[in-house]
């Protein structure tokens, strides 16, 4: 009976990760025969019906760095704040309410907003810089709840040594709590990036859709999401299509080994301490 | 709380700072060209070609809808739009017709139906007619594919085949030409609107009361289905702004302009 | 002093957070409110007509639909997704769960529009041809929507699963539980606050979700009667009209996002309500 059960479970886990990997590599079957050096590092030519994608390729980099440097400070500092310095409870709660609403808002209202408050509003032309700020505000929330429950699971004793030792509470923080964190943080910043770069509907009405090789982050640009939505639903080059979203998925493939590597790298290089 | 409350002023006060940081830094001299994503590839390619002497402008070509083209050229956000509908209220922008550009009714290629007239296209449409076979073709019940309401394509259907009456309620919608071509090629059933530039062996192009779509019968009028390609340009326009539409009127760019299927002087 | 102005440094970062949320709340109310003082909630609310030509702007349908989608998608995810997360984390040896880890991870970070892409190539034939009608239907985005949210759920019910303490499936195996009696008794009933946070997180995705709907969903404004109709959901219809709306339909649209976030903070509000009667 156990044994039925057993493959039950079993054949649930192959079923599902079937489902995910028939849908990754129909995409890069039809995909990858398309890609070579050429695709990568030169431009679109005709509106992206042949040509590379070298310039959605920068758009994507950009964003993923700028994201990055608006969101984790403020979703690490806050985590911060929460667990280390507030006092009131109430007010854990409603930020914690707060962030929890931010994450589940959906993508095209963030876009909705992010077109009246940035563009009509603030008159800021479309740009990359628009756009981060749009993905960063998404990202915030989901860097925040995994920092905030990685620090709050950084056993006590640690601190109250580090605090009895003589270190004042922000010595403790840099130097105790952080390290100790760093992997649930880091894993909460690779969650919500590998999300802001694969976003298309929150950045189509700030990013713009230029195809030219942007040059500060005050230019517009056209992340790969949105380039390959446009792709596809403008019927423009199928083949295209099916190579823009292997690039992407290949994107985010390297982007989720390479922080396991690093981070496993360096629970190795602390635990050895 | 009291200090608290200090800090949070403290930091609006920051915030605002940076907001007017950016504000300060919003417009330069660049060419700002937005809307409709149909006109969009059109728009690119005439850049490209703009810029191969003139490589000292800046200009960029967004995409969004022509509604945006109408909010930001409006509100001074953008230099030029792109609309590809008719605009029936008064703006304080001048319109510049790029040309106009037709729309064809499709079905899928094996489907035997060649050609039919304004009023069973009507009946096609508003729910009236629901079997092929009512228009001489097999027994198989129509599937309705159209674009999204507002749409320019949508909009120039309506007032030249429907003449007011509501599309039927369960027609399928689209929000792009490439998707619904591709529906309607993937669907034996089916019959659908698409711009002329979509047109290829994937779909089937329907006359309609007898004239198909070509070049010659939309030029001359005897083709109805049409919609005009519009260039919203906004009130004191930019040097820049100015020398790009004049050269959109010389050989050059109707070189490009017949190549997307655009048709010029109607 | 330092520590002071370090702490302070923190809250007005924090206080970002809210900060955003009151500006995305001003900004969206600023944009509808014509709308609303044009029509009236209730008229919105309760209007089964979608037509902007004629000045009929009710979004019942829409909001049936969305539910409807979502609901659909979670009775396909949810069991897949669960079985799963138990074989992952009971099951399996750590070398399969090493194998799984970055695979999860890599299918959350991949683009909806990808998987609304496949969707529309691959699935859409499928039901025309096997199933029936035209293939755009809340089937197909049900089963789009499904296959998206398994890697949350899958996450999220894996953390609550290895989080239940290892003393009570001691405490089970030592009072003669078989392996199975201890996850269907114990481990389960323990995991459950979580299990359901992920559940309703994966709700809310699947609520929010734009492009990949859009692409399978076909977009008819009505009241569905089967899983083979096709319908509009909340979010595909701001994303289809958005780029030709203008003036009082423009608003409207905003009006749906402001319905979309309502629907959004309830489901929130259950998910806390459910931590905090579970103790967690």
């Amino acid at each position: 009976m156990d044994l039925v059960k057993k493959i039950f479970f079993t054949l649930s886990g192959i079923i599902t990760v079937a489902i995910l990997l028939v849908i990754v590599s129909y995409i890069l079957i039809n995909g990858l025969p398309f890609i070579d050096f050429e695709f990568i590092f030169s431009n679109p030519v005709d509106s992206g019906r042949s040509g590379g994608i070298f310039p959605m390729i920068i758009s994507s980099l950009y964003l993923l760095v700028l994201t990055a440097l608006i969101a984790v400070p403020i979703g690490v500092g806050s985590a911060i704040y929460m667990t280390q310095y507030c006092k009131s409870n109430a007010f854990v709660n409603f930020i914690r309410f707060c962030s929890q609403i931010l994450s589940a808002i959906p993508s095209i209202i963030y876009g909705l907003f992010g077109f009246t408050f940035l563009i009509m509003f603030l008159k800021l032309d479309w740009s990359l810089f628009a756009a981060s700020v749009v993905l960063a505000i998404m990202s915030v929330p989901t860097i925040f709840q995994v920092s905030e429950i990685s620090i709050n699971s950084v056993p006590g004793e640690l601190v109250e040594a580090s605090l009895g030792l003589g270190a004042n509470k922000s010595q403790t923080i840099t130097s105790v709590i952080l390290p100790s964190a760093i992997s649930g943080i880091f894993t909460g910043i690779i969650l919500a990036l590998t999300r802001a770069i694969s976003e298309a509907a929150a950045v189509m009405y700030v990013v713009g859709s230029t195809f030219t090789v942007p040059l500060s982050i005050f230019d517009a640009g056209r992340p790969l999401p949105l380039h390959l939505y446009i792709l596809a639903s403008e019927g423009v080059s199928l083949d295209n299509a099916y190579a823009t979203a292997s690039i992407l998925i290949i994107m985010v493939l390297i982007i989720t080994v390479f922080s396991n590597y690093c981070l496993n790298r360096y629970q190795n290089k602390i635990e050895g301490l | 709380m009291k200090s608290n409350n200090k800090y949070i002023i403290f930091s609006l006060i920051l915030a605002l700072g940076f907001i007017m940081l950016i504000q300060s830094n919003a417009n330069s001299g660049e060419v700002n060209i937005i809307g409709s994503s149909s006109i969009q590839p059109i728009c690119e390619d005439l850049v490209e070609e703009y810029k191969k002497n003139r490589s000292e402008t800046e200009i960029t070509v967004q995409g969004g809808g022509s509604n945006m083209a109408i909010k930001c050229v409006s509100a001074d956000v953008a230099d030029i739009g792109m609309c590809s509908k008719q605009l029936d209220n008064e703006y304080n922008f001048t319109e510049y017709e790029l040309g106009r550009e037709g729309i064809v009714v499709a079905v899928h290629p094996s489907n035997n139906v060649s050609d039919l007239s304004a009023d069973e296209l009507k009946g096609i449409f508003d729910g009236n007619i629901t079997n092929w076979n009512q228009v001489g073709g097999e027994n198989k019940s129509i599937n309705v594919y159209v674009r999204e309401e507002g749409s320019g394509t949508l909009d120039a259907f309506k007032t030249t085949i429907m003449n007011q009456t509501p599309i039927l309620n369960d027609a399928i919608v689209f929000n792009s030409q490439g998707s619904i071509k591709q529906a309607i090629g993937q669907d034996t059933s089916s019959i659908g609107i698409v711009s002329l530039s979509y047109l290829d062996d994937d779909i089937n192009a329907l006359s309609v009361d007898g004239v198909y779509p070509t070049e010659k019968s939309i030029v001359n009028g005897t083709y109805l289905l049409q919609r005009p390609f519009l260039l919203l340009i906004k009130n004191n326009p930019s040097k820049e702004t100015l020398d790009f539409i004049n050269w959109i009127n010389s050989s050059e760019a109707s070189d490009i302009l017949d190549e997307n299927k655009i048709i010029r002087g109607v | 002093m330092n520590e002071k102005f370090i702490e302070k440094g923190l809250l007005s970062i924090t206080l970002c957070l809210f900060f955003i949320i009151a500006l995305i709340i001003v900004f969206l109310a600023y944009e509808s409110i014509p709308a609303f003082h044009h029509f009236g909630l209730i008229k919105i609310l309760s209007d089964i007509h979608w037509i902007p030509d004629l000045n009929l702007f009710g979004i019942f349908p829409m909001i049936l639909s969305s539910l409807l989608v979502s609901f659909l998608a979670l009775i396909i995810a949810v069991p897949l997704s669960l079985t799963t997360a138990i074989y992952i984390e009971e099951l399996s040896s750590i070398r399969i769960k090493k194998l799984f880890k970055p695979i999860i991870q890599t299918l959350a970070g991949i683009p909806s529009v990808v998987y609304g892409f496949f969707g529309l190539t691959v699935l859409i034939p499928l039901i025309r041809d096997y199933v029936g009608g035209d293939g755009f239907s809340i089937l197909a985005a049900s089963i789009v929507l499904a296959i998206m949210i398994l890697p949350t759920i899958i996450t999220l019910s894996q953390d609550a699963i290895r989080n239940v303490p290892f003393e009570y499936k001691q405490a089970s195996f030592a009072l003669g539980s078989t392996h199975f009696q201890a996850i269907s008794k114990i481990i389960l009933p323990a995991a459950l606050p979580g299990i359901l946070t992920g559940i309703i997180l994966g709700l809310g995705r699947a609520v929010g979700e734009t492009l990949a709907v859009l692409m399978v969903i076909g977009n008819v404004n009505q009241i569905p009667s089967s899983v083979l109709d096709s319908a509009r959901t909340l979010t595909s219809n701001i994303a289809l009209e958005m780029c030709y709306a203008m003036d009082i339909h423009y608003h409207m649209l905003f009006v749906n996002g402001v319905v979309l976030f309502v629907i959004i903070v309830i489901l929130m509000a259950l998910t806390i309500c459910i931590q905090h009667k579970w103790g967690c």
